[in-house]
């Protein structure tokens, strides 16, 4: 039973990452209807752009300057290669940002090779809390995660609820021709909200890489639980997608108790579940993108 | 662009000289087909074997090719999926006519690719998967294999792990061929010592977290912890047990850790006792010496054990070519059966050889223990060589039956 318990609370720690990520592909998907399969590749080159700028920047320095500058990058491919199909089938933006996940898997074996590279945390946040207790899983460093996950969460629903930036978003995402008729730029919206999910991307990155190892490939494992995370939470609520995430990593965590071999495809059992008895997600909007 | 009429012609003339040339080129080579993953989990490990095959592809050239023939290789990537690993297999046999298959990292594949080669009738040698099957109850007349199995792998560091830190052992593998191979052979050696398996948690491959399962592994308080996830997923279980403090509980071990896994943690995350298949620092075999320093000269990087199988492989095929002094892949497969291999090719201190009963190479196992050393890139100490002979089990319990056409 205590096992248990363990096991759900390991479960939340593990969601939180799935919800970091599910957060920005619900971000870019509410305001630009582009559901973003490059997001694992965008997650991979935050990661290996921090790792470039650790030795001169430090662990935060490069864990804030790298998805920053990951952003940049996607802003400018929103403009160039995702814009101009706003408009057409939403099936070709899918294709594109397909085909945009392989060509940046294969940069980045370019640039820094096929073989992994090492990715060291600070040296504090590399022990468990407390150590050689039946808590030992609640390592420094996942506590961190948390900790940064759910401030990112907080202040990105402070920015869209407080600022009057947010509210742009907010309405552009529920009526952007009214609001475009009002006189705002939509289009300086879309790429920011974009560059902002790239960003949250960038971020889980960095955070898994110090977990996980940073390998071209590691974006892949990522992905898929984070898209049931967001259809699980609801497609068109941001909250929804954050906590799709940790409901996610809990029931995958449960299954590993019981049977290893089914924790991958327990996540889709609850897929399948949860589109059973509420088709829209648990706190998916009426009328968005159906 | 616009050209000129002499232009035109002089392109026309140069192109059709080009595939003339190519053509009578064509007819001299010997065309060889290597499918490995050069992109997905594994392209880190496909890539070492592709470049050591292509060294040894220049080597065998540069003393005179094959029965006069140069050596050519084409490689294919097959991302590790068996689907896509056959369909190039095919293609190079049907569109690229190569004579000789090679491949790949995964069992699964490996076994599937034995399997399409022989219907094609070539001799296809397995550069890289483990599971016992593949010289065991799936072997085949067409298929020879360079690395380890899953059970020499167990016989060679499975009495040092129960003498040295005791015999309860837990098991976290990976969910297909290889991971239960392993996890039968590791669990067989040590009931035959007197201990036990206290659990074992099959996890699907491309698992990020454990931390579920290494909660119950701690639970479980074993002796030893071993794990035999590859790839990707060995940096990601490791980096998780050494940041859960779980290596100051319990030894962690496990069979066939990758220079290419260890290489990618961070220092404090480089543990354990693991067996390595070949290892580029051997200071009582000159021959290596000279092969690690070439292929770093070549390379800018260390070979691994998945550079030497590459090698190994075409090697191999041209040493039985030539000794069978035939294309015939039926010739080629029985002059592989004891076929020996010279030592700068072997390039370990026993003798290896492919044995008849089973077509497994008599591969040595290195068992000792990860650390940093003084080369940046040496990051494993060698306790000792595990000879093949010693590490394989008999011919007569492998459930092979080798069967001509």
């Amino acid at each position: 039973m205590e096992l248990l318990l363990f096991q759900l609370m390991n479960g939340a720690v593990v969601g939180v990452f799935y919800g970091l990520m599910a957060l920005g592909l619900a971000l870019i998907l509410s305001l630009t209807r582009v559901i973003n399969l490059a997001h694992g590749g965008f997650l991979v080159l935050g990661a290996y752009l921090a790792y470039t700028l650790l030795p001169h920047l430090g662990f935060w320095g490069s864990l804030i300057l790298g998805a920053a500058l990951l952003a940049l990058l996607a802003a400018g491919l929103e403009r160039l290669v995702i814009r101009p199909l706003y408009r057409r089938d939403p099936l070709e933006s899918l294709l594109l940002t397909f085909g945009l996940a392989l060509v940046l898997e294969e940069a980045v074996r370019m640039i820094w090779g096929p073989v992994g590279v090492p990715f060291p945390i600070p040296q504090a946040l590399g022990s468990p809390l407390f150590p050689g207790t039946p808590l030992f899983f609640l390592s420094k460093y996942r506590v961190f995660i948390i900790l940064v996950g759910s401030g990112l969460v907080l202040l990105l629903f402070l920015f869209l609820s407080r600022t009057r930036l947010g509210l742009y978003i907010r309405a552009a995402a529920q009526d952007n021709e009214t609001l475009s008729a009002l006189g705002t730029n939509v289009w300086s919206l879309y790429t920011l909200s974009f560059a902002l999910g790239v960003f949250l991307a960038g971020l889980a990155g960095v955070l898994a890489a110090g977990q996980l190892g940073l390998s071209p490939t590691m974006g892949n494992s990522l992905l898929m639980p984070s898209f049931v995370a967001l259809i699980v939470g609801g497609v068109g609520s941001l909250g929804g997608a954050f906590l799709g995430g940790i409901l996610v990593g809990m029931v995958s965590g449960l299954a590993g108790q019981f049977a290893a071999a089914a924790s991958e495809f327990s996540v889709y059992l609850l897929l399948a579940l949860v589109l059973l008895f509420r088709p829209r997600g648990l706190f998916g909007q009426e009328g968005f993108f159906e | 662009m616009r050209y000129t009429r002499r232009q035109v012609i002089r392109l026309g003339t140069a192109s059709a000289a080009f595939l003339i040339l190519g053509e009578a080129q064509q007819r001299e080579t010997l065309r060889v087909g290597l499918v490995d993953p050069l992109s997905g989990v594994y392209a880190a490990l496909g890539r070492s074997e592709l470049e050591g095959a292509r060294m040894a592809v220049d080597d065998v050239n540069l003393k005179g090719g094959v029965l006069g023939r140069r050596l050519e290789l084409l490689a294919e990537d097959s991302a590790a999926k068996t689907d896509v690993g056959v369909q190039k297999l095919r293609k190079l046999v049907e569109r690229d006519r190569v004579q000789f298959t090679l491949g790949e990292v995964s069992s699964g594949v490996s076994l599937a690719l034995s399997q399409a080669a022989a219907e094609y009738k070539l001799t296809h040698i397995v550069t890289g998967g483990h599971a016992d099957d593949i010289t065991g109850k799936s072997c085949r007349w067409n298929t020879f294999r360079i690395p380890t199995s899953g059970s020499m792998e167990a016989n060679a560091i499975g009495k040092f792990l129960a003498d040295r830190f005791g015999k309860a052992w837990y098991i976290i593998t990976p969910d297909y061929a290889y991971g239960w191979s392993l996890q039968e052979a590791f669990t067989r050696v040590v009931e035959r010592l007197g201990g036990r398996v206290l659990g074992a948690d099959r996890v699907p491959l491309g698992t990020s977290d454990y931390s579920a399962v290494l909660l119950k592994a701690q639970r479980a308080k074993p002796d030893v912890l071993l794990t035999f996830q590859a790839g990707d997923d060995a940096v990601a279980i490791l980096k998780q047990i050494v940041q859960f403090g779980l290596e100051k509980q319990m030894a962690v071990a496990g069979g066939l850790q990758e220079w290419e896994n260890i290489a990618a943690l961070p220092k404090e995350a480089r543990i354990g006792w693991w067996t390595f298949e070949w290892y580029w620092l051997q200071p009582d075999v000159p021959e290596v010496k000279v092969f690690a320093d070439r292929y770093r000269r070549r390379y800018r990087k260390v070979p691994t054990a998945r550079s030497w199988f590459g090698y190994a492989a075409i090697w191999s095929l041209a040493l039985a070519i030539n000794k069978a002094k035939s294309l015939d892949s039926i010739k080629v497969a029985q002059a592989l059966e004891g076929l020996e291999l010279p030592r700068n090719v072997a390039l370990q201190p026993h003798r290896v050889y492919y044995r008849k009963e089973d077509h497994q190479l008599t591969t040595g196992v290195f068992v000792g223990r990860v650390r940093q050393g003084q080369d940046p890139d040496d990051l494993f100490e060698v306790m000792r060589v595990v000879p093949g002979e010693e590490a394989a089990p008999l011919p007569a319990e492998t459930g092979c039956r080798i069967v001509y056409p």
